[in-house]
């Protein structure tokens, strides 16, 4: 069965990963012998003549609008309102309350996105969400969970990190953990350094701290960097717009990923993590338990001397390591690229089932 | 160690330990339900930092510099036009902090009202549950822990700007407070 799919997403940029998904998603489409057009709200001229303007959309009666909902997306309800066959993939929203306090457009975009995802979702034939958990809190059905590509990240390197004096595994007073992720105040790197503080000051004083991502802003970079200085002095580094191929030196060096994250629609880091081996430690806010499933050492201690305990137990002990490591390879099967594929396929499908007259 | 066991040892190294603490200052995440008056007053000012003007392209420093000698050159007007911006914005962020005291001072009136009526609910021996009476309590609690943290940062930044106590503070008087 030919499918014309339209696609639309809010913005398309260079380093977007909605971009790189529909990117992604077109090429499947592309192999089922899917025809269609990719739109955005706003386009970065970077991304070339890949994504048209949504507003030069206009699909014919039977064609599917698959719209991936992130951010307030202007227009994107009415659109839906008229058009009688369309899948929206919601990948989850930030509460706004993590924001106002440090960056108060970000806080109105989420609370305007928020807020219009109940129209968007309602309007929707199908309305699906990229985690169990973002699907419930938008009232969505259908689960269809981030592409995840490990080939984009490349071999995944020895199970265990060569250490000082080409030891394996975590030096005795040491190890490195990391996390990746965009510095947003709900993903509570303070929270992080602290608990690394903690792990230094109690466990293992030479142990570092390796934090990857783009700020919100600029003034919260500072914050965070100006924490990371105070507590943990030359332990910390903080990395911004590094490549691919940068990104994934850092998971091969690093010995422990640790999450304190306090809003996750998804968090695909995790998934990084087991790519690469890396076991997982930190909190099981939004999609993480679920994504994470028993591969990850979750905890929602308020005490961060647990969260630096776990982390002195995961760096002191090699059998714990390797059956993380184990369950972290066995979660990737879950979701393998064939069952993304397969459940976005289903759930378009189900989209032209459901709506087989022309016209609503 | 099993993973499932890694919890409970992390938890007792924990305890052990609890006596090597960090230092507590430095940033805290903290989520607020919206802006503080405090902050929009603080936003309502526009500052802009004229380091802040520079080219990001490759060997940009003469654009840079074009740049800044053209905002040095006009810097009059910018400050003109900033000023008549800035008392928009100031008295903007001012009037909604003041409508939303006169917007508690009416829910304020709202429970008089209802309290008013308990006692005639009383008088008439209608019977309300405990359950309600607690909640109706625990309501008047918060309301009052509210007014009054926000009082408090109102007038903090009032004199923080130099602006003088407002009417409910200060006990009456023709400021705008009283409008």
């Amino acid at each position: 069965m030919s499918i014309t799919v339209h696609q639309v997403i809010g913005g398309a940029g260079p380093y977007d990963a909605i971009t790189t998904q529909a990117v992604r998603y077109r090429k499947l489409f592309d192999a089922w012998g899917w025809s269609g057009q990719d739109t955005a709200v706003h386009i970065d001229p970077r991304v070339g003549d890949a994504f048209k303007p949504m507003r030069s959309l206009a699909p014919a009666p039977g064609d599917v609008v698959f719209a991936q909902y992130s951010a307030y997306t202007p227009g994107l309800s009415e659109l839906l309102r008229w058009h009688d066959r369309s899948l929206v993939l919601c990948q989850n929203i930030t509460p706004p309350e993590w924001f106002w306090a440090y960056d108060p457009l970000t806080a109105l975009q989420c609370y305007l996105g928020r807020r219009e995802a109940t129209r968007v979702m309602e309007s929707a034939t199908v309305p699906a969400g990229a985690s169990r958990y973002t699907a419930e809190e938008f009232g969505a059905d259908t689960v269809i969970p981030i592409l995840f590509e490990p080939e984009r990240y490349g071999a995944p390197g020895p199970d265990e990190r060569p250490g000082p004096g080409g030891l394996v595994g975590p030096p005795e007073r040491g190890g490195e953990v990391l996390f990746v992720g965009r510095l947003c105040p709900h993903k509570r790197h303070d929270a992080l350094i602290r608990a690394v503080a903690l792990l230094r000051a109690r466990h293992r004083p030479d142990a570092t701290l390796r934090i990857v991502g783009e700020p919100v802003n600029e003034s919260y970079g500072t914050m965070v960097q100006e924490l990371g200085d105070q507590l943990l002095g030359d332990a910390f580094s903080w990395e911004r717009g590094i490549s691919q191929d940068d990104l994934a030196d850092r998971y091969r060096r690093a010995h422990v990923l640790c999450c304190m994250s306090e809003h996750e629609g998804f968090c695909v880091p995790i998934l990084e993590a087991f790519h690469f081996g890396l076991p997982v430690v930190g909190r099981p806010s939004g999609g993480v338990a679920e994504v994470a499933g028993d591969a990850a050492i979750l905890t929602e201690d308020e005490d961060l001397g647990v969260i630096a305990g776990l982390l002195d137990v995961v760096l002191g002990d090699a059998e714990l390591r390797a059956e993380l490591r184990a369950r972290g390879r066995a979660r990737l099967q879950v979701y393998d690229e064939a069952n993304t594929a397969a459940a976005l396929k289903a759930a378009i499908e189900r989209v032209v089932a459901l709506t087989p007259a022309v016209g609503r | 160690m099993r993973p499932e066991d890694a919890l409970d040892a992390a938890r007792r190294l924990s305890a052990e330990h609890a006596a090597t603490t960090i230092p507590g200052e430095g940033l805290r995440v903290k989520r607020s339900t919206q802006p503080s008056d405090d902050q929009l007053l603080q936003w309502a000012v526009v500052e802009p930092d004229l380091r802040e003007v520079r080219s990001t392209r490759r060997l940009g420093a003469p654009v840079t510099r074009t740049k800044q000698t053209l905002l040095r050159l006009l810097g009059q007007y910018h400050a003109q036009v900033l000023s008549v911006q800035n008392r928009v914005n100031v008295h903007l962020a001012l009037r909604s902090s003041l409508v939303r005291d006169e917007l508690r001072e009416l829910r304020g009136e709202v429970d008089g009202l209802r309290r008013r009526l308990r006692e005639v609910e009383g008088q008439l021996g209608v019977q309300r549950s405990d359950a309600d009476v607690r909640a109706d309590e625990r309501a008047a609690g918060r309301q009052a822990e509210d007014e009054a943290t926000s009082r408090r940062q109102q007038e903090d930044l009032r004199a923080e700007y130099g602006l003088p106590p407002s009417a409910t503070t200060a006990g009456g008087g023709d400021g705008e407070g009283a409008r």
